[in-house]
């Protein structure tokens, strides 16, 4: 046993004790399934930063960077952020007031219409489980590069652990291995970064080198390395611009973020957890894309690009750090693989089964028997699938823009949106979006940016939504439920909360001028002078 | 090129956290009002 795989089993078998012990402390399916709707500000924040981060970000967008997208994956990594905020705003609150357990039930009760219920429980479903593979097969190759052992061992491995930690703890336990997760695999990418650019004779250095080497001198540059996505600069800034957008709204209303407003302490809580999500998750997707990109200095060519900051783990950090570091990977994925399992197990038990499943078994041990399904189902899918991360992630992130965020934020905007109108507009996104990409993953054929399947199903979703809507009508039953939502519960018009909360709020434009200085700081300015 | 990127990076932000703050006191001061009628 090397001391990599060492380090992982350690942290591991603490995720499991972990969840043991926060077993015992659930008393209800509301401790399970939405974590009692008490946590505070940081179990919330952390929580949604670690489900965002897996194996996806450290492993997939690692690899657009090195490979020199790097403009690309910044417009992509900076726009979404706001989709956090955007998302607390327009949709969270207003979710957390229709007091369900799953946004698929939030989307049944708001339009009083089952179908509606199956249609977000099945698109969640099928979402969240190729998001899960992904993340599966992240830690497969992550663990079995870096021990040696068999890639079939180390996910079986890595499956046990997260199934046991989610079905034992349920949603608590995710928040709270999720925020120390976070903290372990932020700390980790802050030093290796830093290391990593110390290395290569400091951060200005490390630019100047890589812009001047004539293999890599274009992967600062606006347009990003030719070829790398596209062969033009203008196709490449396209696509982080498209995808800033698909990313945006995936922050916004994807399950794996929007679920834990429903585990706020209040509507301030899910507010305030919004803003250090977002800065976050900017730091943590700039620090990946540059210590992937400063591997060049040590490592021009790499046998998969997947793996560069596993080689920079393994080769360029002290032993102890990479150990941390790469464990710090691990939790990503793992942080992930929870979030989606528990949301599967929720989907299922709470919004897909029927009665006579739910009157045989109460909705604890109905979930628990799910999610051991999904993960058995998963394991073997993992196992005869072959790995290629990125794709697979993106079609994850893709459909529930494509089907969820216009139907999504219209059920609050709007009062003209019928449930039939809800429904086919949702219902359209998903198939142009998931037919156009299963075209893309077999015929292998490549799109033009302007026609990629996730803007494609925003698009339709809209045009279909507006369509049907106009020629049907409101019912009196949702239109009572949409001005129910409207009314502030009087726990959240506390003077003192509204104060804080509109403070932050008001300052939060500043964000801008933060992301400006660091951009200028970190990338700009040092790239301009090494031309 | 570079800097404007970076500027439409910052306006994105700053227009985002701008329409989530109109939004909240629009609200905010929405319900305010009305307990004062009250």
């Amino acid at each position: 046993m090397n001391i990599y795989f060492g380090g992982m089993c350690i942290s591991m078998a603490a995720y499991i004790l972990i969840g043991i012990f926060i077993s015992r402390k659930i008393h209800n399916a509301e401790d399970y399934y939405v974590a009692g709707r008490r946590a505070p500000v940081l179990l919330i924040a952390g929580s949604l930063i670690a489900s965002y981060t897996s194996t996806g970000m450290f492993m997939g967008d690692a690899a657009q960077a090195y490979a020199g997208s790097f403009t690309s994956m910044l417009l992509l990594g900076t726009m979404q952020t706001i989709g956090y905020i955007l998302g607390a705003v327009l949709f969270g609150r207003y979710l957390r007031r229709m007091k369900v357990m799953t946004i698929p039930e939030y989307f049944g009760k708001r339009f009083c219409s089952v179908k509606m219920k199956y249609l977000a429980a099945i698109t969640a479903v099928v979402t969240m489980t190729v998001y899960l593979l992904s993340v599966m097969q992240g830690i497969g190759t992550l663990m079995s590069t870096v021990t040696g052992v068999s890639y079939a061992l180390c996910i079986t491995l890595a499956l046990i652990v997260f199934a046991v930690l989610t079905i034992l703890s349920g949603s608590r336990g995710v928040l709270i291995t999720d925020t120390m997760m976070a903290a372990l695999f932020t700390g980790a990418l802050v030093i290796g970064a830093i290391i990593v650019a110390v290395k290569a004779g400091g951060w200005n250095s490390a630019i100047a080198q890589v812009t001047h080497d004539p293999a890599t001198s274009k992967i600062f540059s606006w347009g990003g390395q030719p070829g790398s996505l596209y062969m033009s600069g203008l196709a490449n800034v396209g696509y982080g611009l498209v995808y800033g957008i698909v990313w945006m709204s995936v922050c916004m209303v994807g399950p794996w973020q929007t679920s834990r407003y429903l585990m706020a302490k209040d509507e301030h809580t899910a507010i305030r957890s919004a803003y250090p999500a977002a800065i976050g998750v900017f730091f943590l997707e700039l620090l990946c894309f540059m210590m992937s990109i400063f591997v060049h200095c040590f490592k021009p060519e790499l046998e998969s690009n997947s793996h560069v900051l596993i080689w920079a783990s393994m080769n360029l950090l002290p032993k102890i750090l990479g150990v941390i570091v790469l464990t710090g990977v691990l939790a990503a994925g793992i942080s992930s693989a929870t979030t989606f399992l528990s949301l599967i197990g929720a989907s299922v038990s709470n919004d897909l089964a029927g009665e006579r499943l739910k009157k045989r078994w109460n909705p604890i041990r109905l979930g628990q028997i799910v999610m051991a399904i999904v993960s058995i189902i998963v394991l073997l899918l993992s196992i005869f699938n072959p790995p290629s991360i990125f794709w697979i992630m993106f079609m994850g992130g893709a459909i529930v823009a494509s089907s969820w965020m216009p139907v999504a934020l219209a059920s609050v905007l709007s009062r003209r949106l019928t449930k039939q109108g809800a429904f086919c507009g949702m219902l359209t996104g998903f198939l142009i979006c998931f037919i156009l990409k299963l075209y893309q993953g077999i015929s292998g054929a490549e799109l033009p940016v302007y026609l990629d399947p996730s803007l494609m199903g925003i698009i339709f979703n809209i045009i279909v939504m507006a369509i049907v809507s106009s020629f049907t009508k409101v019912t009196p039953e949702e239109d009572a439920v949409h001005d129910m939502m409207f009314v502030m519960p009087e726990a959240e018009k506390d003077p003192a909360k509204v104060k804080k909360t509109l403070a932050i709020s008001k300052w939060s434009f500043l964000m801008g001028a933060f992301v400006i200085v660091i951009l200028l700081v970190l990338w700009v300015i040092p790239y301009l002078r090494a031309l | 090129m570079e800097i404007l990127i970076t500027i439409f990076l910052g306006a994105w932000v700053s227009a985002g956290c701008f329409l989530a703050y109109r939004r909240l006191k629009r609200e905010f001061q929405d319900e305010t009002g009305r307990e004062r009628g009250r």
